[in-house]
């Protein structure tokens, strides 16, 4: 006998390329393993119910890009807090950056990670530092960290200073295997500048930063990856000029991928104007004209993966003058709801899904999760026209830095799923 | 029309013509004033106001407290060269300490552009910006306009050139608000380096010679080196910078008119303007300083007419 039985109930699939996509159907899962999917009413006997009607099921997002304090900063947010707010907000798996104290950076702190990931719902993939301390100078042990489970390296929010560091990054762990990550800024362009180079921000008096700093980066960094013979993935792009060199740079065959954050999709640096730091993003928000380009870059392809850049920050270090305030805004239990009032229009629901599920997955060579009998539960019901307000009461992050707070919002994921883990919302 | 249309004095950006005319009229009356055998008016008696400068300033700091206690208002003084944040307690929190001994009006200079903004969604009392950071001098502004009011009347039309560091200046930003909003046709000069690249979005214009821009100009603002707000190097020596846009008195002299030389101070003598240009009779320097008294008591005058209309 099965110790704990699941039925979700009436509830639509959404699964582009599954036979039952957009189908009412229920789900019955005995101990986190899917066992039947049907268009008829399943049999009830001492299971679980959850009641879906009106809702969507999906498979579980994924998120590329997020930052979960832990060790080191755990005031603004540990794994279990970060986890839950990822659960919340529809994420069954997180790639987490390791821009931690200490750093990610050996295979005892990756192993530190799987074993605080064991309780909690989301698969958790580490992100080791690919230079020692994050100082692009020497490379870390990424064959042992990937052995020990880590998927992908990054420097977290810093650049790679040393093109050679980078290349022999790049050369060393071609044969290693796992996503080489950039946070494209050449430092030297950018100075101090803490928001976006224009016309708009000329009026605040705030350190400018042209948009030149990631394009000049990026087309480096390509060039490098190429020599290397090896992919690389830029994080957060934020500019026209850089969606443009991705697209020209793919339709050449390079090999190379990108994402952009929810926030540099939905705000533009007008958003700055009231010295919000609550809008002090790095990199910084551009002009409208850069937020249309990479809707169109995610629309056409040029870009794979969307991100929630979840960056917890706690009030002490993030309610002051702008040019004090840390960079970053939570961004994952919000995620979905910001899709839902901002971009529906200009994104599809089938394009929104595979650049939450399936691609940034796929980037990190794991398994995109099925809905199929005999495979493990990981999924979660959405429903669209859920009402709710984030705020103190409704977030599960320990930091409360996002531009949305207090605001209402519409569309909730209310039950998330992994296995035999589950959690209601 | 008597009022002002905001409850604070954060920037130059929210004011109207209306109130820049308003706070000239009103600093007329003061002018007048400051210059009678008995100085003192009575108009801020019971009115608490403190000086919170968190970044070094004399004049500015001096003028403001001649100002208020020209008005009577009952005066505390903040002073610190570290940042509040350095010192382990953030704005809010020092401000939100010297409020809760009864102040009304706070007067601050600050570091950061945009803390007067921040400061203002968080306490109640009216705020007035002595500058802050690189963003707005709004009462700087406002004494200039009105300086060059006095010598030239109305400002519509008059041609002014700014120069120097355009870049890091908060003098700048709010001069050129502030001389839009009342008519003049405004140039900027200096090293490409320290003009910022979106400076057209201001509605001015960019003269790279000097000698150009004081054929142009009625007036020429001499704006400070502040190698202090320079993180980097923008151009090669100060010796360089002055051959290129220190101001001489034989270039004024080479000139077919007469044209007003202003600085904001502190002068770097030798360095944006020569010594021989900052003593002539081009120079209204020292009347600048004279009106940032009278300009101050308007400010602080009309605000707080504005607490009794929000009672």
């Amino acid at each position: 006998m099965p110790k704990n039985r699941i039925i979700i109930t009436s509830g639509k699939l959404f699964y582009p390329g599954h036979s039952l996509h957009q189908k009412t159907i229920s789900i019955c899962v005995e101990d986190g393993i899917i066992q039947q999917i049907s268009e008829s009413k399943i049999e009830e006997n001492n299971a679980k119910v959850f009641d879906a009607r009106g809702c969507e099921i999906s498979i579980g997002r994924f998120d590329l890009r997020c930052h979960l304090g832990d060790p080191g900063y755990e005031y603004k947010e540990d794994l279990e807090s970060g986890c839950m707010a990822a659960a919340a907000g529809g994420y069954t798996g997180l790639a987490v950056q390791p821009d931690t104290d200490p750093v990610i950076q050996t295979k005892s702190m990756v192993e530190y990670l799987n074993r605080r990931s064991a309780s909690v719902l989301p698969l958790i993939i580490p992100v080791g530092a690919a230079t020692q301390d994050l100082k692009s100078e020497d490379i870390t042990e990424v064959f042992d960290m990937y052995q020990s489970g880590a998927r992908a390296f990054s420097n977290g929010d810093h650049s790679y200073k040393s093109g050679g560091s980078l290349m022999r990054l790049l050369q060393y762990s071609s044969s290693v295997g796992g996503l080489i990550m950039s946070h494209p800024i050449d430092h030297h362009l950018a100075g101090e500048g803490m928001v976006n180079e224009s016309e708009t921000t000329i009026h605040t008096g705030l350190k400018q930063q042209a948009s030149l700093a990631e394009t000049v980066q990026i087309a480096k960094e390509i060039e490098i990856a190429r020599y290397a013979g090896n992919h690389i993935h830029f994080s957060h792009i934020s500019t026209a000029d850089s969606v443009e060199l991705i697209r020209r740079a793919k339709k050449s065959g390079y090999d190379i991928s990108c994402d952009v954050s929810i926030w540099h999709l939905i705000y533009n640096d007008t958003s700055v104007l009231d010295f919000d730091s609550n809008f002090k993003m790095n990199p910084p928000l551009r002009e409208e004209r850069d937020r249309l380009a990479l809707i169109k870059g995610l629309n056409d392809g040029t870009i794979d993966v969307l991100v929630s850049d979840h960056h917890p920050q706690n009030i002490e270090n993030k309610a002051l003058e702008f040019d004090y305030a840390a960079y970053g805004a939570i961004g994952l239990q919000t995620l979905y709801s910001l899709y839902i009032a901002h971009l529906e229009d200009e994104i599809s629901k089938e394009l929104f899904w595979k650049i939450t599920t399936v691609n940034p997955r796929k980037l990190l060579k794991i398994e995109v999760p099925e809905i199929a009998v005999g495979m493990p539960a990981d999924l979660i019901i959405s429903n669209p026209d859920e009402e709710w307000q984030f705020n103190k009461k409704s977030n599960f992050s320990r930091s409360m830095n996002s531009p949305v707070w207090n605001q209402n919002l519409k569309g909730k994921c209310v039950l998330a799923m992994r296995g035999e883990m589950l959690s209601t919302f | 029309m008597n009022r002002l249309s905001t409850k604070h004095l954060v920037g130059i950006k929210d004011l109207t013509p209306d109130d820049i005319h308003l706070i000239f009229e009103t600093a007329d009356n003061f002018k007048q004033i400051i210059n009678r055998p008995i100085r003192k008016v009575p108009s801020l008696r019971d009115i608490t106001i403190a000086n919170l400068f968190f970044e070094n300033s004399t004049r500015t700091r001096v003028s403001f407290e001649l100002a208020e206690k020209r008005l009577s208002a009952d005066v505390v003084n903040f002073s610190s060269s570290t940042s509040s944040v350095s010192k382990g307690e953030t704005l809010i929190d020092t401000v939100k300490n010297i409020l809760s001994m009864k102040v009304e009006m706070v007067v601050m200079r600050h570091a950061a552009p945009g803390a007067c903004v921040f400061l203002s969604k968080h306490i109640d009392a009216q705020i007035v910006n002595a500058g802050d950071g690189t963003h707005e001098h709004p009462t700087q502004a406002l004494l200039d306009a009105f300086s060059i009011r006095e010598e030239l009347g109305d400002l519509n039309g008059k041609k002014i050139l700014i120069v120097g560091d355009i870049l890091h200046s908060r003098v700048a930003l709010s001069n050129i608000y502030c001389l839009k909003k009342l008519g003049c046709q405004v140039k900027v000069c200096g090293p490409p380096t320290l003009i910022p690249r979106y400076i057209s979005a201001l509605g001015v214009e960019v003269e790279p010679n000097l000698m150009k821009g004081l054929e142009w100009c009625d007036v020429a603002n001499m704006l400070r080196i502040q190698l202090e707000r320079q993180d980097i190097r923008y151009f090669p020596t100060l010796r360089e910078y002055t051959m290129q846009y220190g101001l001489t008195l034989p270039m004024l002299e080479k000139l077919d008119k007469e044209i007003l030389i202003m600085h904001p101070g502190p002068i770097n003598r030798g360095v944006e303007v020569t010594s021989e240009v900052a003593d002539s009779d081009h120079s209204i320097i020292l009347d600048q300083v004279e009106n940032g008294v009278a300009i101050r008591m308007a400010v602080l005058y009309l605000l707080a007419a504005q607490k009794d209309v929000n009672a």
